[in-house]
């Protein structure tokens, strides 16, 4: 039990990555706090954990919006009175169909993505952190994408929002080290979660595009599982990780972070099959 | 504590000093369930640390291996020669019929700080020849044992924040850690279709018996002993003003890295490949 009696947020929870996190800290013996704006999905998240016989909680909590993070934390802080784990997980780019760029973004879609990936993290992690200052101990967990340094399709205001994210979680790292806070970024590879469906509803023709991305782009020849995203934040949570802080932690198979070499053009596959 | 790799085989490099990485890392794979080879070039290196007289090298290794209820065996090979290396992975193939976890810890910094312009050939040699050429040879070997099952089988080199970022006073060792992480980051992509994972540990200020002969040169220039040495404060780059400071505000410890190992061999990491992790306590 790597992280047994511990308290973990886990933002963006009721499903996907963060829906595969808050589970495996459960079976950790940790406590979850799943918070989403689905509160339905973060009630059965959070009821799947409580069977892994962990207290969870699910909180409604829209992370572009102050009130409601106070209000969840201060909900978390009643019922188990602490915060060990902090994983900013919530992000997405709702609304925009999967993609956008310098022509089709206005500026009010740039605010909301940026908003919703870059400053609500930043919003969540204030205000867990006069707690972990406290426990002069912490771990916070931001999950950036390969798409931030590594672009293969085009959604400018998202990934410059996840390219914000390292410098935040470095910077963050800095600032907190000698309080015992440790932060960490997570680089996903391509990871088949509801994230896609926006660009691609479940289905036959899904399937086979995560079959050929993992067969022609990724080394270890699969995307990514939800599962895969959830051991690496295991790590970065659990004592494990207890001297590793500022680090960018790609989980790709294999896929390096930098590389100016996209050799399967997926914009291309999707635009091909009247997709994009 | 990460368990899991009951029934699996782990052959661990440079595992002989009591304080360094590869003797941490060989107990927490025993503890994590697997049975461990231990493998250094001289089998009970002395340390200068007082109170580690009667340490007993691998063959304690392989008590402490044993007394977590797993099977250990001990070798000595010099990693830099090819025919050492062939004999280490035929005799681990003898014993315990196969290599699932290949830990290569062997790593030579030589005296520091010695300027490029002060460094000899024959030292620059000798620390490429160990750190890089001696990867080579371990990982090329015990590599082609694992492809025709590779299936779940984890390499893990433990290279150097000097693999990453300059090191004054130290060149040949930043030279060979930059090239091993060059030869971590291909040989991944080259076994990522056999299924076996290939990642490199860049530890940072870590305390172990490493640093011991800087200790004894420093002891050396200022005509203090070696116990005086160590409480000093370790020494920073060539010409500079000391360590930068640790964010986190401490040295790591053998047992820090021996942890990642512990991730890095699991399951949980079975998406990760091709990665130098750092782990440097924020710098």
């Amino acid at each position: 039990m790597l992280l047994k009696d511990k308290v973990a947020i886990v933002t963006g929870g009721a499903k996907g990555m963060g829906r595969s996190i808050a589970l495996k800290f459960a079976d950790e013996g940790c406590h979850v706090v799943v918070a989403d704006i689905d509160q339905g999905g973060a009630e059965a998240v959070a009821k799947e954990a409580r069977g892994r016989g962990v207290g969870a909680l699910a909180a409604r909590c829209d992370i572009t919006r102050t009130p409601e993070i106070e209000a969840m934390v201060s909900q978390v802080l009643k019922e188990f009175g602490t915060v060990d784990v902090l994983v900013n997980n919530a992000g997405g780019v709702p609304g925009t169909g999967g993609s956008g760029n310098s022509e089709t973004i206005t500026e009010e879609e740039w605010e909301r993505i940026v908003t919703l990936n870059l400053k609500g993290p930043f919003l969540v992690t204030k205000a867990v952190l006069p707690t972990m200052k406290q426990n002069r101990s912490g771990s916070i967990i931001f999950i950036s994408s390969m798409g931030a340094v590594s672009p293969v399709v085009s959604v400018l205001h998202y990934h410059s929002a996840k390219a914000g994210i390292i410098g935040l979680s470095l910077n963050l790292a800095f600032e907190l080290a000698p309080l015992g806070i440790r932060v960490n970024t997570i680089v996903p590879g391509p990871v088949e979660t509801p994230f896609w469906d926006s660009l691609l509803p479940p289905g036959p023709e899904r399937e086979a595009f995560f079959e050929a991305l993992g067969k022609h782009e990724v080394p270890l020849g699969r995307v990514g599982k939800p599962e895969d995203i959830a051991g690496a934040a295991l790590f970065l949570a659990s004592d494990l990780s207890s001297f590793v802080t500022g680090q960018t932690l790609c989980v790709a198979g294999g896929l390096p972070m930098m590389s100016q070499r996209a050799v399967f053009n997926i914009e291309g596959y999707l635009k091909e099959r009247g997709i994009l | 504590m990460m368990s899991g790799l009951e029934g699996k085989v782990a052959l661990v490099t440079g595992a002989a000093s009591k304080r360094g990485m590869g003797h941490a890392i060989a107990v927490q794979l025993a503890t994590d369930g697997a049975d461990v080879v231990v493998v250094d070039k001289i089998a009970c290196p002395r340390s200068i640390w007082p109170g580690d007289e009667n340490w007993g090298g691998l063959d304690e290794v392989v008590s402490e291996i044993e007394a977590r209820g797993r099977r250990g065996l001990a070798l000595t090979a010099d990693v830099s020669k090819a025919a050492d290396v062939e004999a280490m992975v035929s005799r681990a193939l003898d014993v315990f019929g196969k290599i699932d976890i290949l830990v290569h810890c062997v790593g030579v910094r030589g005296p520091v700080p010695v300027p490029v312009v002060e460094l000899d050939e024959s030292t620059w040699r000798m620390l490429l020849d160990v750190n890089l050429t001696g990867a080579f040879l371990v990982l090329k070997a015990v590599a082609k044992t694992m492809i025709p099952d590779g299936e779940g089988k984890k390499i893990v080199v433990i290279s150097s924040q000097a693999g990453v970022e300059k090191y004054p006073g130290a060149a040949g060792y930043c030279a060979a850690k930059h090239g091993l992480n060059g030869l971590v980051k291909t040989l991944a992509h080259e076994l990522a279709q056999y299924k076996i994972n290939v990642n490199a540990v860049s530890p940072g200020a870590v305390d172990t018996n490493f640093r011991d002969e800087s200790l004894i040169k420093l002891a050396q220039e200022k005509g203090i002993s070696v116990e005086e040495a160590i409480k000093l404060p370790p020494p920073g780059p060539a010409g500079g003003g000391g360590m930068p400071p640790i964010p986190l505000g401490r040295l790591g410890t053998p047992q820090d890295i021996a942890d990642v190992v512990s991730f890095l061999v699991s399951d949980r990491a079975s998406y990760i490949t091709g990665q130098i992790i750092g782990v440097t306590g924020g710098l």
